[in-house]
Parts: structure tokens; C-alpha cells; sequence
């Protein structure tokens, strides 16, 4: 069972055009039959991975074997400067873990960093697979270095094999030194989670997360149709859960289609966008989306009417301040998790200018919410906090390996003071709307929780 | 600014702070001591420097002072934070507790590289279901088992901290599942499905096994220092832990299936299971709703209650709109050699009758616990039965038969025996 809502945030619109924002949630429920998993494993063995990170690389991969299953499939691609095929893709049930462990002492660094070739390996280790509605596959690529081709060579990449193939590739950065950008391209298009990891212990925890949960596919490759009016237009589309990025959509005549990751069990998926309502005759009503849920072999809907008022100036009133602020918030998010605080600033105050009433991103920016613990416990920073350095998913963040942490903490307390300047005008509205993203954010936790935790000494 | 206790400072004439240990979004911890005793304790009082609005960091703090008084007013328990006093100074709570010498699960396997004794995962482990259990069948919910959240002492013996995520029953207030005290946060590694997701969704609600589904977490947490997600975990599987004895993976796997149909039933049997090394679960018995026509399957630790949407969840809840039944009416256990028992733990007690070697049945007889006695003097009732007080526990035959609240309370069941 799927559960598919959408939200605007207000019930009318301007007869000369209005701005609305809406929000279409997916919920999945639980899975009956444990789906198969076709994993190659895409790993940087340049020579700057050498010492502890290549030692917990190792150490990750081990434990990829726990989490196996016999009818899944494992490959395991190392790149430097060249690739090498480690380990072909390989039914789980027929190898030995003695072989398999032979396979993963043979990881070595050493030399350059020639991601696309190893990312174009790990795909033809997976190609020629079956494929099916029960099947998940993925590419899992961990790098910590720079390579020279164009970015957009990379999202190419990605794109194709994940609308050609419903292969995503969730993308790990660890260290200070890899190409952000390069990561996030390659997961984003594909339709994947995108990660930093500070610690190189890490590793395990994202290898793990990512072959567990890859388990529990209710739907492989949905999408996401709206249907629009002809002459509405559509901006600002982002996926705010499970991760905050920019969503992948195209259009199709007068239908927008939004291309989402793999429905898992119990993994909430969010959409936010603004559209851009054509003008329409004062006292008429009409569907402004009509939403389709299309995943293999079944499709769900529904849809939202809005009422055509006359009004000059354009300003109908925002309803559902719940969901403007979550288009807000996704976006404030999205900025900081790409390290532009400046931008993140910017949309906060632009949203608080013109609608008065949208702060309440203060959780978020604050790095989460905190945990109610007990004795021993201490402040509790969820993964998934933006403003930290250049990871808007990372993983676990430690103040002492991230030097930066000083200064970002200082511009984090520039925005929480902007907001605390807005706070004063309005308590109750605030108030209310600090609840919504609360509650927001506890949603969120379901999936941004993770075990490992940060401690920070009074 | 309100004033803000520090070091040195001295609370109700009585407590002095010593060293900060630390926050949550709840509270803000001290070593302390009691200047009248020399004792040392742990004091906590609120934290309004945290996300969490005032009122809810005050809510929260209150409903763990309440749970804690259940615990105390139960007798405690050695491996359950136990409460020494609460007082209000600077009109802020303070609630002080047993100082607990050693370092929390978290600190104590990443310092030891993991705790991979068999005989030490043993028994903390059946310490923890002992402690799960006492929790239960006194109507607390605990919600947040996770390494944080249990201090060892240096020979490991644990202790369960931290109860304000946890709730008593408090069944006229309650009724949507959200609870009294602060939003229970979804865990992936250490909740089972059924506490981190909508119960509708995953199709049976929480109870005894969901505590026994976060115990087999903490085992493998403990031998091989990291959380892991996965269901049915087996040790053996994953680097580090490969050399588990068969028994101990075993167990854990079954403790952690993703079903709580494939897990063992409740903590007393987890812990059984443990004790004999052997992961084959005990006895079953069988029981027989005599109104409902329905048998239930008992294991050792098994309860029977009154469903209630936000209670403590017994392991077989039977519909009460009258609310007669308690919470946790009666729990059933075996003994060393093989006999079962029917403990009383209602405020009502239970009745059960034999019947002869004729088939005639015998008298009623009650069985009532020591809270449901001392409850009824105080209200000096009658409690059924010529000056001696009705036990708290009867040992069971088959085809006793069994009546909840009182023979005139159309909730009757059979205890045919083992099956």
C-alpha cells in the first residue's frame, strides 16, 4: 500500500495569475517479499586513499557480505587511475567468504583517479543482469578525489543508465578533498543520495545503510506526473525527502513528469515546487494538478482544485503556511547543503519579507533537532544538518576533524540571529510555524537517522 | 535570566554539584553529592537551553520523575536507574538519583574494541531482559533501548538510565498513541518495525517482543562495536564477529527477526534462552478464552491485559471497554522444574479453580497483588478470604480455569497446559 497526498497552499488564485506552492507526499508501506539486490560496489583506490581510509574501505566492504542475501548479485570495481574488476558480479549464494575476503584483501592504493571509468565498468558489471520489478539495482560509488572530466559528462552518465537501466548511484564523499560536485552530480541524476562522510569510519555505516535498506524496494524507478493547465508553468522542483536535491523532471505536453528514487519500504518521498497559475475567469473553479503515481504495473492518483477569484494584484492569500514552508525550508536546505550560506540567507529573507510569516527554518539551520535523552546524554546533532562543510547529507559530522566547523558555526549564528530579529514580530505565527517544521523534522529523522553521533564537551 | 545551577552549587541544602556530565534535549546531568549521607548521586534538572520548547523539557522531566516513582513504589530494580529524592529549588526540579560508576554502552564497547565474552554478552543480557520485564509488568513503557541509554559499571553489571522517553500507564488521559512526554524518535537499528513506523503500516502493534527485538540489537552491538541494520542479524555473517558461538548468533538472530511472530515472545523467554545456551525457545502452554472461543499460545513471561491504545502492551490484550481488567493483569511463568504459575499483578487480583479428579470444579480461589492487597485495605474491602491474604501467585494445573477480575466478570479462560 502507497499512499499518495497533495497540498497547495491556498484553495484560490488570482484570475490574472498567481504563484503556488504544493507539495506531493508518497508514503509506501511495508514490503512483502524481500527484493533481490544487484550491487556493484565502485571504489576509489587512488593513492590518497592509502592508510586508514583503504583499511576501512575493507573493512565496509566485509561487512556488504553481512548484509547479502543468496539470490543477490555483488560485483566489486576499484579504480585509480585504472580499473579493475575485483570481483565479476558474483551470486551471493555460490562463493565461499573465504573468496570473497580474498577478493577485498586485493584492494590496494595507489596511482590517479579516473571516476568515469571506473563508474563505466561497474555499470558493465551489472548490464547484462535480469531486471524486474523485484529487483534493486545499484552502482555505490566512494571516492575522495578529483577527477578532470566536466561534471556534466558525469549527470549524462548517471541519467542514462538510471532511466535506461533503473540503475541509481547513491555517492559517497569522504575526506575534505573530493569533488563535491562530481558526487552530487552523479547521485542526483540518477536519482540517489548523495553523502558526506567525515570520518572514514563511516564507510560501513553508508555501505550498509544503502545494501539494507536496497532490500525493501516496493517500486523500482516510479515517477510522478502532474498534470498541469495549458499555460501554467512550473519552477523551484525540488525532492525534500528522503533528501533534500534537486528533483529530475521533464515535460510532456502539458505534463510535468518528476523522475523519483525507488519507493522503500516506509521511506516517506516528498515534492515541492512552485507553479505558476494561467490566468483564469473570477468565479470558476478547476483542477490545478492532477497527480499520478506511476510505478511498474500500477499507478495511483489524485488531484487539486483551486477557485479562480479576481484580484489585480496578484496576492492571494497563502492558506497552508505548512506548505510554503517546506518549499522554503527544502530550498534554504538545498543551499546549505551545497555550502552557500549566503543563499541560504537570501531565500530566508526574501521569504520572510514578502510573506512575514515564514520563519521557523531555524531548526533545520540549527543542525536538526535535538534528541530528548537522559544522564550522560549530551547535544545530540542529527545527520542530514546543513551548514557543515559541503555536505548536505553528511553523514556524521565531528567538530574536531572538520576545522571549518568555526567559522560555518559563526555564519549558522548569523542566520539564527536574522531569524530571532523576525522572531519578535510575530509569537504566534512563529510559534505555529516552528511546530510545523518540528514536526517536519521529526518526520524526517525516520530516514536522516543515523547511530553515530556528535559530542560535544561544555 | 533565571538563575542557572553550576558547580558548587548547593541544592536544598542537600545536593551538591560536582562535575557536569552532560546534556540532552531534555535535562542537564551532574555528579553530585548528598552532603548529609556522603552518597553519590546524579542530578538532573531541566534544560531550557535546548530545541525543545519550555513546556515540553518540563513536561518531559515530570513524566520521568512519575515513571521513576512507579519504579520506586514497585520495588526497583537493580538494573533500573533507581530514584533517591526529588526537590524544587530556584523553582526548578531537580531529581536526584544513584550514581551509576562506570561509562554508558557506547563508551564502553568503543573503548574495549567491543565486548565479545560469551559469558559477559550472556548476562548482561539476561540482566536487561530481567530489567525489561520488571519495566513491563509494571505498566512502563521504556521506547528508547539503545547503548546510550544503559551505563555499565566496570564488571559490566547494567543499568538502564534515562526514563524520560519512557511512560507509565496513564490510560484516561492517553488514547491516540501519542503519549505524554517528548516525540519517540524512529531508530532503524535498535527499534524493531513496529516502534519506528505506523503500526497500520507494518500490521501488528508493539509489545513484549519489541523489547526483544532492541536486547538482540544491543548484543550485537556489544560484539561487534557497530549498530546494524538489519533484521535477523547473524553475527557470524559480518567481519569481527564470524567466530560467535553458534548459540549466542543463534539467538541474536532470532531476537532480531524482522516479524515478531519469528522473534521470541517477551524478555523472559529471550533471557531463558540465554541462561540454558540453547536457542530453542522453552514450553509453550496453551490457553482457551472460554467467552471468546479463541486459544492463545502462553510462553514463560507471557501476560494477559486489557487492550488499551496507548498502555503498556500485554502480550495477548483482550478487549475490556468496562476497564476491569488491568494493564498487565496476570503474567505467567515456569519453573525450574517445569510447573506453570500464574502471577497476579492487577489491582483487581484474578481468580482460578481447579477441578477434581470428577470433573467437579473446586471454589473459587483469589490470587492478588501485593499493590492490588495493600490498595484494598486501604479502601478496607473485603478481600475475599478468611484472614489469610490471597496469594500473589497459584501454580496451574490443566483445566484450572481462570477468571479475570472476579468469577462474575464474564472473562474466563482455560489453562489446558503444555501442549
Amino acid at each position: 500500500m502507497t499512499k499518495l497526498t497533495a497540498e497547495l497552499d491556498r484553495a484560490q488564485v488570482a484570475d490574472s495569475g498567481s504563484s503556488v506552492t504544493g507539495s506531493v507526499r508518497i508514503e509506501p508501506g511495508m514490503v512483502e517479499v524481500d527484493a533481490k539486490r544487484h550491487i556493484a560496489l565502485c571504489l576509489d583506490t587512488s593513492g590518497s586513499m592509502s592508510g586508514e581510509k583503504i583499511e576501512q574501505v575493507r573493512e565496509g566492504v566485509r561487512w556488504v557480505f553481512g548484509y547479502l542475501a543468496e539470490d543477490d548479485y555483488l560485483s566489486i570495481v576499484a579504480f585509480d587511475d585504472e580499473v579493475e574488476v575485483v570481483l565479476p558480479a558474483t551470486r551471493w549464494g555460490t562463493i565461499a567468504l573465504d573468496d570473497a575476503d580474498e577478493a577485498v584483501q586485493d584492494l590496494r592504493a595507489g596511482g590517479g583517479t579516473d571516476i568515469l571509468a571506473g563508474l563505466e565498468a561497474a555499470y558493465d558489471t551489472l548490464a547484462d543482469l535480469q531486471s524486474g520489478p523485484d529487483i534493486g539495482r545499484r552502482i555505490l560509488l566512494l571516492s575522495d578525489g578529483r577527477d578532470e572530466t566536466p561534471t556534466e559528462s558525469f549527470a549524462e552518465f548517471a541519467r542514462r543508465v538510471r532511466r535506461e537501466d533503473g540503475i541509481a548511484i547513491p555517492a559517497a564523499g569522504i575526506g575534505d578533498f573530493y569533488d563535491e560536485d562530481t558526487v552530487r552530480a552523479v547521485a542526483t541524476a540518477s536519482d540517489a543520495e548523495w553523502v558526506h562522510l567525515s570520518r572514514a569510519a563511516d564507510v560501513e555505516n553508508f555501505f550498509g545503510r544503502k545494501v539494507e535498506t536496497l532490500r525493501t524496494v516496493v517500486a523500482p524507478s516510479p515517477n510522478l506526473e502532474l498534470a498541469l493547465p495549458g499555460g501554467a508553468g512550473i519552477h523551484d522542483v525540488y525532492l525534500r525527502r528522503p533528501q533534500v536535491r534537486d528533483a529530475n523532471y521533464e515535460w510532456v505536453g502539458d505534463t510535468v513528469r518528476i523522475f523519483l528514487p525507488d519507493l522503500l519500504e516506509f521511506e516517506t518521498q516528498e515534492v515541492v515546487f512552485t507553479v505558476e497559475t494561467p490566468p483564469c475567469e473570477a468565479g470558476g473553479q478547476f483542477t490545478l494538478v492532477d497527480v499520478t503515481l506511476n510505478t511498474p504495473g500500477q499507478a495511483a492518483s489524485t488531484a487539486v482544485e483551486v477557485e479562480c477569484v479576481a484580484d489585480p494584484a496578484g496576492d492571494t492569500r497563502v492558506e497552508s503556511t505548512d506548505v510554503a514552508v517546506r518549499h522554503v525550508e527544502t530550498m534554504v536546505r538545498k543551499a546549505a547543503g551545497e555550502g552557500d550560506l549566503d543563499r541560504a540567507e537570501t531565500i530566508l529573507q526574501q521569504a520572510t519579507e514578502g510573506g512575514g510569516d515564514l520563519d521557523a527554518q531555524e531548526t533545520r539551520i540549527a543542525g536538526g533537532p535535538g534528541e530528548e535523552d537522559g544522564p550522560g546524554d549530551r547535544e545530540t546533532r542529527i545527520a542530514g544538518g546543513p551548514g557543515e562543510k559541503g555536505g548536505g547529507a553528511d553523514e556524521t559530522t565531528d567538530p574536531e576533524t572538520s576545522p571549518e566547523t568555526d567559522v560555518l558555526d559563526r555564519e549558522e549564528t548569523q542566520i539564527r540571529g536574522g531569524i530571532a530579529d523576525l522572531r519578535e514580530a510575530d509569537d504566534e505565527t512563529l510559534s505555529e510555524l516552528a511546530t510545523v517544521v518540528e514536526r517536519a523534522s521529526a518526520e524526517d529523522l525516520e530516514t536522516q537517522y543515523e547511530t553515530t553521533k556528535i559530542e560535544r564537551e561544555e | 535570566m533565571p538563575w542557572e545551577p553550576e558547580e558548587g552549587s548547593v541544592v536544598a541544602d542537600r545536593y551538591r554539584l560536582e562535575e557536569f556530565l552532560g546534556k540532552g534535549g531534555i535535562s542537564r546531568v551532574w555528579r553530585g553529592v548528598d552532603v548529609e549521607t556522603g552518597d553519590e548521586v546524579a542530578i538532573k534538572h531541566p534544560n531550557y537551553d535546548s530545541s525543545n520548547h519550555p513546556d515540553v523539557v518540563d513536561e518531559s522531566i515530570r513524566s520521568e520523575l512519575d515513571v521513576l516513582q512507579t519504579i520506586t513504589d514497585a520495588g526497583g530494580h537493580p538494573n533500573v536507574m533507581q530514584l533517591v529524592d526529588s526537590v524544587v529549588h530556584g523553582d526548578m526540579l531537580f531529581i536526584v538519583v544513584d550514581f551509576v560508576r562506570g561509562e554508558d554502552m557506547q563508551d564502553a564497547v568503543s573503548r574495549r574494541g567491543g565486548i565479545t565474552n560469551p559469558e559477559d554478552i550472556r548476562s548482561i543480557g539476561i540482566a536487561l531482559c530481567e530489567a525489561m520485564s520488571f519495566l513491563h509488568r509494571n505498566e512502563v513503557i521504556y521506547r528508547d533501548l539503545k547503548p546510550d541509554n544503559v551505563m555499565l559499571r566496570d564488571d559490566l553489571f547494567p543499568v538502564l538510565i534515562d526514563f524520560n522517553t519512557a511512560k507509565g500507564f496513564q490510560p484516561e488521559v492517553a488514547g491516540d498513541g501519542s503519549g505524554v512526554s517528548g516525540t519517540v524518535i524512529p531508530n532503524p537499528v535498535y527499534k524493531p518495525p513496529e516502534l519506528n513506523n505506523d503500526p497500520e503500516l507494518v500490521g501488528y502493534r508493539q509489545g513484549p517482543w519489541s523489547d526483544v527485538y532492541s536486547i538482540g540489537k544491543l548484543l550485537m552491538f556489544m560484539l561487534s562495536g557497530s549498530g546494524v541494520r538489519k533484521h535477523a542479524v547473524d553475527p557470524r555473517d559480518f567481519p569481527g564477529t564470524r567466530s560467535t558461538p553458534a548459540y549466542i548468533a543463534e539467538i541474536i538472530e532470532t531476537a532480531t527477526a524482522k516479524h515478531k511472530d519469528d522473534r521470541y515472545r517477551n524478555a523472559t523467554v529471550l533471557a531463558r534462552v540465554l541462561e540454558a545456551r540453547d536457542p530453542e525457545p522453552p514450553d509453550v502452554a496453551r490457553l482457551l478464552h472460554l467467552q471468546g472461543e479463541r486459544t492463545y499460545e502462553i510462553y514463560p513471561g507471557d501476560t494477559i491485559g486489557r487492550q488499551a491504545a496507548d498502555g503498556p502492551q500485554p502480550s495477548i490484550a483482550l478487549e475490556d471497554p468496562d476497564k476491569y481488567i488491568s494493564a498487565v493483569q496476570v503474567r505467567f511463568d515456569q519453573t525450574d522444574d517445569g510447573r506453570w504459575v500464574l502471577r497476579d499483578h492487577s489491582l483487581n487480583g484474578t481468580y482460578v479453580r481447579s477441578r477434581d479428579g470428577d470433573g467437579d470444579s473446586g471454589g473459587w480461589e483469589r490470587v492478588l497483588s501485593a499493590s492490588g492487597r495493600e490498595r484494598l485495605e486501604e479502601k478496607g474491602d473485603d478481600l475475599g478470604t478468611d484472614g489469610d491474604p490471597p496469594p500473589e501467585e497459584r501454580v496451574l494445573a490443566p483445566g484450572d480455569e481462570i477468571a479475570l477480575v472476579h468469577p462474575e466478570y464474564p472473562v474466563w479462560l482455560r489453562f489446558e497446559g503444555a501442549e
